[in-house]
């Protein structure tokens, strides 16, 4: 009898972040799993009771820092809804375009990291240097390289004058997907470690409400992309895959960063000729709203992001709900998990792009 | 004497400063930095650091990079102990300096880590740039340079002895709101012993279908809302707002369905079982608890929290935690 219980974390690699799972193990074989969060709790949504709409701002990037303009849209999104304004169409097509140079940006990250856990150094290497790219655009137009506070109610804060630099990123993360599709996508070993494995079907997926790329590879559609008007204008195929495996999931997230280049490449073509301006002037300083409540939804790398602001006529918002993609994802990996070997737990928790902030937030 | 020790002093110095190992110990943004740094761009190997070790017994310096908050605390302590000596800290951004955007108008997060551990240097920023990790390496390599043997010796017991006393605190001072949080971090068996492994939520709960939240969800899961994408809670002072937020990819669209409770509410795990995390963090935050839902714990803050912190009347406390004195 080797059963016994195997403490994984708070502090361990390949959790990128402070997650601890309590693994039921006999030898090898996980008999059970018990995540245990909140190791990066850090009090956002009471935060923004004791804050005014403007303050708030500025910490929204960081409830998922690898994809800040999207939280920062769901906040924005929100409270323009309660505002009752109507972004500029430049604008929102600026929005579009950041927030998909920031969906490559993440799966980039992503993929690095995944194999990084599965052993394989040198991928890191090459996604960080790609990924490097975006951020350094990212850091042209908003000062920052990770929280952006680019999105203010009503538009985005400046205009783009860099905007020749997005056309040869994106040729260049389009030339060098190529490459890593032809490392791993054939590769005997990635496949003998994620083929066939943490198998989720469809039906499981929608009953722990998984959302994003998660979701996509177990044969769903559900893109929240094709709901919003954002994004009516502009062309792209949803990714999907059938077999809910990490394969699936990883080629999920590979499509995605191909679509992702199509919307930019779209956009900017827009931008080239759209005129208007990018803000609709509202001065956001002592902004009150009247009572009310108003959800945005936003799809992000991980999954559907909703954030709700409810107003009471005051400066600050009466209450903030994060709804993000991580905090789900969580919560399926004990029946993803059981039954499979120890070695397996990263390559599965992995695959769902988990990230902690979002979860604890 | 002088000579030979402070000839000692140099070799040894110039050893520690060039060859300093990093634990890999990221909780939030800074750690992507962090990963920034280790790569090809940045390449933290021209200044001997690259070798960043997963275990703290192997490593001599603790880049603490993100927030550090009251249910982390005890374990950033650990791990510190857990490090050979010498040891070095740096901490990585503003709330590891002393809680960043973090330290107002929340409740849960530690305002720098220099109330738990000793700091050699202090990198702020939100999130630090790669370019200035590596210029707090090139600091702490030249406060190294700079050290001798024997005071190095008389710090590192000094500090012992507070850490020591800190551990202490956190198990005995009850009313300290971090404590036993994580006794299973000062002993390890505590957890283990304490119960049997809890299984996940299994459908342990008969929906009684004459109440009207189970009964209209059913009809609302039946006409096509597969997914409860969120339960939104909201206090409203006399009565808590439950919203649940459905759902449905037959016809593409949200609904809201919201109840009106004041401390209780039936669970509706047997339909959705992704509400089981929902309502484990209303039952965390606002202190609603969910008939049918047998395994209702703290989900985000520590086991022995006292309050529930998205309540309207819940006091914000400025002290927050007192190590030092």
């Amino acid at each position: 009898m080797s059963r016994m219980k195997l403490n994984l974390g708070p502090q361990h690699p390949s959790t990128h972040g402070v997650l601890r799972l309590i693994l039921d193990v006999d030898g090898e074989k996980i008999l059970g799993c018990e995540p245990v969060i909140g190791y990066l709790h850090r009090g956002m949504e009471k935060m923004a009771e004791g804050m005014t709409y403007l303050q708030y701002l500025p910490t929204v990037d960081r409830v998922d820092y690898l994809s800040g303009f999207f939280n920062s849209y769901a906040y924005v999104a929100a409270v323009e809804k309660l505002l009752g304004i109507q972004i500029p169409q430049k604008a929102a097509i600026i929005r579009v375009m950041l927030m998909e140079l920031n969906r490559i940006a993440s799966h980039l990250l992503w993929l690095g990291t995944y194999l990084l856990d599965l052993g394989a150094v040198s991928p890191f290497f090459y996604t960080f240097r790609e990924r490097e790219l975006i951020l350094n655009f990212f850091e042209k137009i908003s000062g920052q390289r990770m929280m952006y506070n680019y999105f203010i109610f009503g538009g985005v804060r400046s205009e783009i004058d860099c905007l020749e630099e997005v056309e040869p990123i994106c040729k260049t993360v389009l030339a060098k997907l190529e490459d890593y599709e032809k490392i791993l996508t054939e590769n005997p070993i990635f496949i003998s470690r994620t083929k066939n494995l943490g198998i989720m079907d469809r039906e499981t997926a929608f009953a722990y409400s998984i959302t994003g790329p998660n979701l996509r590879a177990s044969n769903s559609h559900l893109d929240f992309r094709k709901l919003s008007d954002l994004y009516k204008d502009f062309e792209f195929k949803i990714a999907k895959a059938e077999d809910g495996d990490c394969f699936a999931r990883y080629k999920v997230r590979l499509d995605e960063i191909r679509e992702s280049v199509k919307i930019v490449l779209q956009a900017v073509e827009k931008l080239k000729v759209a005129g208007g301006n990018i803000n609709t002037g509202l001065k956001p300083l002592n902004l009150k709203i009247d009572t009310g409540e108003a959800i945005a939804d936003v799809e992000t790398p991980r999954g559907l992001t909703s954030c709700c602001v409810k107003a009471d006529g005051s400066d600050k918002p009466y209450r903030v709900k994060w709804r993000t993609g991580s905090f789900y994802a969580v919560q399926i990996l004990p029946k993803l998990l059981t039954g499979h070997m120890i070695s397996d737990v990263m390559a599965i928790y992995g695959s769902l792009d988990v990230m902690l902030p979002e979860v604890d937030r | 004497m002088n000579l030979i020790v402070t000839t000692v002093d140099y070799i040894l110095n110039w050893s520690r400063a060039n060859s300093l190992w990093p634990l890999t110990f990221a909780t939030s943004c800074c750690g992507i930095e962090m990963m920034q740094t280790t790569a090809s761009n940045n390449d933290i190997a021209r200044f001997g650091s690259e070798v960043f070790r997963n275990s703290p017994r192997q490593a001599d310096l603790l880049i603490c990079a993100g927030t550090i908050n009251h249910k982390m605390a005890p374990v950033l302590l650990k791990l510190y102990q857990q490090m050979a000596e010498p040891k070095y800290v740096i901490a990585m951004g503003a709330c590891a300096c002393g809680g960043g955007m973090f330290c107002n108008n929340t409740y849960s997060v530690v305002n720098g880590i220099d109330k738990i551990i000793p700091v050699d240097v202090y990198l702020p920023m939100c999130p630090p740039r790669p370019e200035s990790l590596l210029d707090a390496v090139r600091k702490l390599q030249a406060k190294i340079k700079k050290e001798s043997i024997t005071k190095r010796k008389e710090f590192m017991e000094c500090h012992r002895s507070k850490l020591s006393e800190k551990a202490e605190i956190l198990v005995q001072a009850p009313d300290l709101k971090i404590v036993k949080t994580d006794e299973c971090y000062l002993d390890f068996s505590l957890e283990f012993e304490c119960k049997d492994y809890i299984q996940t939520p299994e459908i342990n709960y008969i929906p009684d279908y004459n109440s009207e939240l189970l009964n209209n969800l059913a009809n609302l899961k039946a006409s096509g809302f597969n997914i409860l994408t969120a339960i939104i809670a909201t206090d409203y002072r006399d009565c808590i707002e439950l919203n649940y937020r459905l759902y449905s990819t037959f016809q593409s669209r949200f609904f809201d369905y919201k109840i009106y409770v004041q401390s209780e509410a039936d669970s509706v795990i047997s339909l959705y079982p992704s509400a089981y995390y929902d309502e484990c963090e209303i039952y965390d935050m606002f202190g609603i608890t969910f008939k049918g839902n047998s395994n209702l714990k703290r989900l985000l803050n520590p086991k022995s929290w006292v309050g529930h912190p998205l309540k309207k009347d819940y006091e914000l406390k400025d002290e927050r935690l007192v190590w030092n004195e």
